[in-house]
């Protein structure tokens, strides 16, 4: 850990040379780096810089860390010794990450290894504390007060909604993201050295072998939703997967103009033959499935057309039938009422056998009537007499006795015998008559 | 190893078409890893021409980092994508830079993978084409995702004139940081010629250039929630903690907790109920027999 106390001894000097600098130039040069670094480590000659120190040099020439400088003014809160945060932020994490502090630590240790590192890591920490220390505190105790204001009411929020008991638990979380927060903001310079950094290696790199694009209409999320209709929800799968290809979309035809630039073929001739990353068999079934979903789906749409063409069939053929009958009521009802109306006008004792006859008026004579009540009138002949399943064994016209007046009659002294007397008394009651 | 690097003279970046830019990516994941997790990680490595392939790792006692940058610094790599699955559940993955500019290093929890074998995805491009990476406008405005941006280019773009890569760009990648997390997407980029000359010159008025493009998905998909970034290679100073990330054992933990309090808050309303009943004492009405 050699090295963190260097660095901290190195910002603790520089401190308050710096900010007079800082304000009056507005620039970052080697030459004042140099100036504002310790005389400690020997300088070392330009040629022997390892890659990294080149890039940065380079960097720095080019100027991509004077924004950095005038971010850093503007920004809240800064570190001294960003590695004294470092402890910091992982003994607030959480205990899954117990695994990384160990890595934390061996990383370290190798790093302590490594001199020219050493050397540049001097070089990039004057820029670090390039700040008023005073402004500093100000605007952290600002940015702390906003932060509480803002938790209490969550809190509040929450509240409402919660059970009591986990009310402490909330607590406990806003504190460990409200800590978060604060290192995050901590952390931020180091966070852009190390961007720049990179970006600075990347710059190097002409366009044609990087590829990226970074399309400039933003996402349809959150706050870059249309003004007037409501941001797009994140969990409707279509529409974000609309947004997302839209957006590729864009990036594609951005990268199409700059590799016209950068004179790199882009679409590929037709007879330009190469390995797919997904084999024809895999494609097949692709094919295969895609075939079989159309499938599923037109059947289901022709069992709807089908039920629905029933349905409608069924409609129509009922509304006829109602059409029908209403037609021959509204007939009949008009015959009727031209017959009233001709009887109104003849009236009733002028009536006619062929009015009779035509409009079946009267109906049949009574001796018509009689007639048929007494032989019956139309219908099957004969089919009356034969039985079927419900009356066959129903004898409840069945009478032993005879179903006729002069049959043997039940009385209250001859039970079950007849009335008529047996032959030697009849025989005898006519002798005695005559 | 640095000071061979510093002997050499400066010389500037020429591209020319040629394999200059030598990115060999170490892809791998530690053992255990769940069958989706390794299908997703050889997609990956289909789409990765300049990937090195290395064999399940079983870290021991050495430590997960240490061993992750001896390897990649035997198979010569300057990046790696390296997963983790916890409890043959949660996926993690690091993606970093490793070897001389070692970090940074970035850890995400990985979620809603789809892999490239799922039927749905009906795109398919060339083995080893280079991807364009597109990125959201937010890549380019968050403090945080701007090395991320870096990273994601050293570790899915294909180097220039990579022997195994092909020289036409038939693929996209979207990254999209949407609800706090980085949406990945792979597109096949699909050109539809123009079948004559009037069809080209309607499409040249509508959108600037002659043949309609249009993307396919190819897979694999999936979510990057980023947990941390770190300075070195998996370890050394925290330059980001995503304050917003809930670990997935919390929210088990909750959901564990929640059902317990359930069962315990039926217990007690009984309970409650009961007293209630007991103790409620029904005034006595002075009018009630009035009418009787």
């Amino acid at each position: 850990m050699a090295k963190k106390n260097k660095k901290s001894k190195q910002s603790s000097t520089n401190k308050k040379k710096q900010p007079k600098e800082a304000v009056v130039e507005e620039k970052v040069t080697l030459e004042a780096i140099a100036a504002m670094s310790d005389s400690d480590d020997e300088d070392v000659p330009e040629s022997q810089w390892n890659a990294k120190a080149k890039g940065l040099a380079s960097a720095i020439k080019s100027g991509k860390f004077d924004d950095l400088l005038k971010q850093m003014k503007e920004s809240a809160n800064d570190d001294d010794d960003g590695d004294e945060m470092e402890e910091a932020t992982l003994d607030s994490s959480s205990a899954e990450d117990e695994e990384v502090e160990e890595e934390v630590e061996e990383v370290e240790e190798e790093e302590e290894v490594e001199e020219p590192k050493a050397s540049k890591s001097a070089k990039k920490s004057p820029q670090k504390a390039s700040d008023d220390n005073e402004e500093e505190v100000e605007d952290k105790d600002e940015e702390e007060v906003d932060d509480d204001e803002k938790e209490e009411g969550d809190q509040r929020e929450e509240e409402d909604s919660d059970e009591e008991s986990s009310e402490e638990e909330d607590k406990v979380g806003n504190a460990k993201i409200k800590q978060l927060r604060a290192n995050n903001v901590k952390n931020s310079k180091a966070l852009s050295v190390v961007t720049a950094e990179l970006v600075a290696a990347h710059a190097k790199l002409p366009w044609a072998e990087r590829l990226d694009i970074i399309p400039e209409t933003p996402l349809p999320f959150g706050e870059h939703g249309d003004a007037d209709a409501n941001p797009l929800d994140v969990h409707d799968d279509l529409k974000r997967e609309v947004a997302f290809y839209k957006m590729a979309l864009e990036g594609v035809n951005e990268a199409r103009k700059q590799c016209k630039k950068a004179n790199v073929p882009f679409s590929r001739p037709e007879d330009f033959f190469a390995e797919m990353v997904k084999t024809d068999d895999h494609m097949a079934k692709v094919k295969d499935r895609l075939i079989f979903e159309n499938k599923k789906m037109e059947a289901v749409a022709q069992r709807k057309t089908n039920r629905e063409q029933k349905l409608r069939a069924k409609e129509s053929h009922a509304n006829k039938l109602a059409e029908k009958s209403r037609r021959k009521k509204e007939h009949f009802q008009q015959v009727e009422e031209w017959a009233t109306s001709v009887a109104k006008n003849r009236g009733s004792a002028l009536q006619d056998d062929a009015d009779d006859m035509y409009l079946n008026r009267g109906g049949p004579s009574k001796k018509r009537q009689n007639a048929d009540r007494k032989f019956g009138h139309g219908g099957k002949r004969g089919r009356f007499k034969q039985n079927d399943p419900a009356s066959k064994n129903d004898f409840s016209g069945y009478n032993p006795r005879g179903n006729f007046p002069g049959g043997m009659k039940r009385t209250a002294n001859n039970k079950g015998g007849a009335d008529r007397q047996g032959k030697r008394a009849r025989d005898a009651s006519r002798s005695r008559r005559t | 190893m640095a000071s061979s690097d510093e002997e050499k003279p400066v010389e500037e970046f020429v591209s020319d078409g040629r394999y200059r830019n030598k990115q060999r990516c170490l892809v791998l994941c530690l053992r255990g890893a769940t069958a989706r997790y390794r299908h997703l990680l050889e997609d990956i490595r289909t789409l990765m021409p300049h990937h090195k392939k290395e064999s399940k790792l079983d870290a021991g006692k050495t430590g997960v980092a240490r061993a992750v940058n001896d390897i990649a610094q035997i198979r010569s790599c300057n990046s790696v994508l390296f997963l983790e699955c916890r409890k043959h559940q949660d996926a993690y993955m690091w993606i970093g830079r490793v070897g001389e500019n070692a970090g940074p290093s970035a850890r995400f929890h990985l979620t809603n993978v789809h892999t490239m074998d799922e039927l749905r995805l009906t795109g398919n491009c060339m083995k080893g084409s280079r991807p364009l990476l597109t990125f959201d406008e937010s890549f380019g405005r968050l403090n945080h995702l701007k090395p991320l941006k870096e990273l994601f280019v050293d570790v899915f773009g294909t180097p220039r004139g990579h022997p195994a890569s092909k020289p036409f760009i038939d693929r996209v990648m979207a990254f999209c940081y949407v609800d706090n997390k980085i949406w990945v997407r792979n597109y096949q980029i699909l050109e539809k010629q123009p079948e004559n000359a009037m069809e080209a010159h309607l499409a040249k008025k509508e959108s600037g250039q002659e043949e309609s493009t249009s993307l396919v998905e190819i897979g694999p998909r999936f979510v990057l929630d980023p947990i941390r970034i770190f300075r070195g290679s998996f370890g050394g100073q925290t330059l980001y903690q995503n304050p917003n990330f809930v670990s997935p054992n919390d929210v088990r933990a909750m959901e564990y907790k929640r059902k317990n309090n359930s069962y315990m808050h039926r217990k007690d309303s009984q309970k409650r109920r009961k007293t209630r009943d007991e103790e409620l004492v029904i005034p006595e009405d002075p009018l009630a027999n009035v009418f009787r």
